[in-house]
């Protein structure tokens, strides 16, 4: 007797789905938001003024910046937890599999509602 | 059709290191590689937030150690990364379509040209909307 037929795996999918989501955000925000992040000022891009807390304040005061923050994290980790997940399979931790998963989609979880927390935390 | 047998699934044994054998494994394996990367920039923004919590002068010591050589390095190898990633992404974009639409093979390139299009554009917005320069900073402030 196996499982009952009408039993249909419901949550792997979702996962997929968010991967599948956070791909796109990963491969068409990501990049931008590192250069602006992390590069520009680096290489004389923009000026000092952007970087300073005051400025960093003023920018992350419009709501559409906390917005951007939060898929920009979120999509990333479900994104990237996913396939982490996969790498570990691929070098032979699939045997734990009851562990893995709950890890990696909770630190996703985590990270994605501590965005969310820190981002709209600002005025 | 009544006996029943106990299930013994053959497992391929597999070296952890068989990605090392084949080039187009090994791009894969670089791609799948790239979320470790990504997941870690995640965690540096969460980290950055934090600090800018902290106060002014927290934030301060963050910026040194945020601009300093080592981290912009990590920020470029990140960027080629998620380049590399976003590369891979659009091409396999195609594919997903076809499974779904049954499209033509040929309007693969289309299909990358436009989302490299989409990227630009999209890139485009996010400088144009979200850095826009800011006011200037009234005199005494800082």
């Amino acid at each position: 007797m196996g499982a009952p037929a009408d039993e249909v795996d419901r949550i792997t999918p979702v996962f997929w789905g968010l991967f599948s989501l956070g791909g796109f955000v990963v491969a068409i925000l990501l990049p931008i938001f590192i250069v602006m992040n992390s590069l520009a000022y680096a290489f004389a891009f923009v000026s000092a003024d952007t970087i300073t807390y005051r400025g960093m304040l003023a920018w992350i005061a419009s709501p559409i910046t906390k917005l951007f923050l939060v898929v920009v994290v979120g999509g990333s980790l479900f994104h990237a937890m996913h396939r982490i997940k996969y790498i570990l399979y691929d070098f032979g931790a699939a045997r734990h599999k009851n562990v893995i998963e709950p890890l990696v989609y909770g630190i996703a979880v985590v990270g994605t509602v501590a965005a969310l927390f820190l981002a709209f935390s600002f005025p | 059709m009544a006996t029943e047998t106990a299930r013994k699934p053959y497992v391929r044994h597999r070296s952890a290191m068989w990605w090392t054998k084949n080039p187009r494994y090994f791009l894969f394996q670089i791609r799948e590689l790239s979320a470790v990367f990504v997941a870690l920039y995640a965690f540096l923004v969460l980290y950055q937030l934090w600090v800018l919590r902290q106060g002014a002068e927290s934030y301060r010591a963050f910026l040194d150690l945020w601009f300093s050589g080592p981290m912009v390095l990590l920020g470029l190898a990140i960027l080629g990364f998620t380049v590399l990633h976003a590369v891979t992404w659009f091409l396999l974009t195609p594919k997903v379509l076809a499974a779904r639409l049954a499209r033509s093979p040929a309007s693969s390139a289309l299909v990358f040209v436009v989302m490299l299009a989409v990227w630009i554009a999209v890139s485009y917005v996010v400088v144009a909307f979200l850095y826009a320069p800011p006011a200037p900073v009234p005199p005494g402030g800082h």
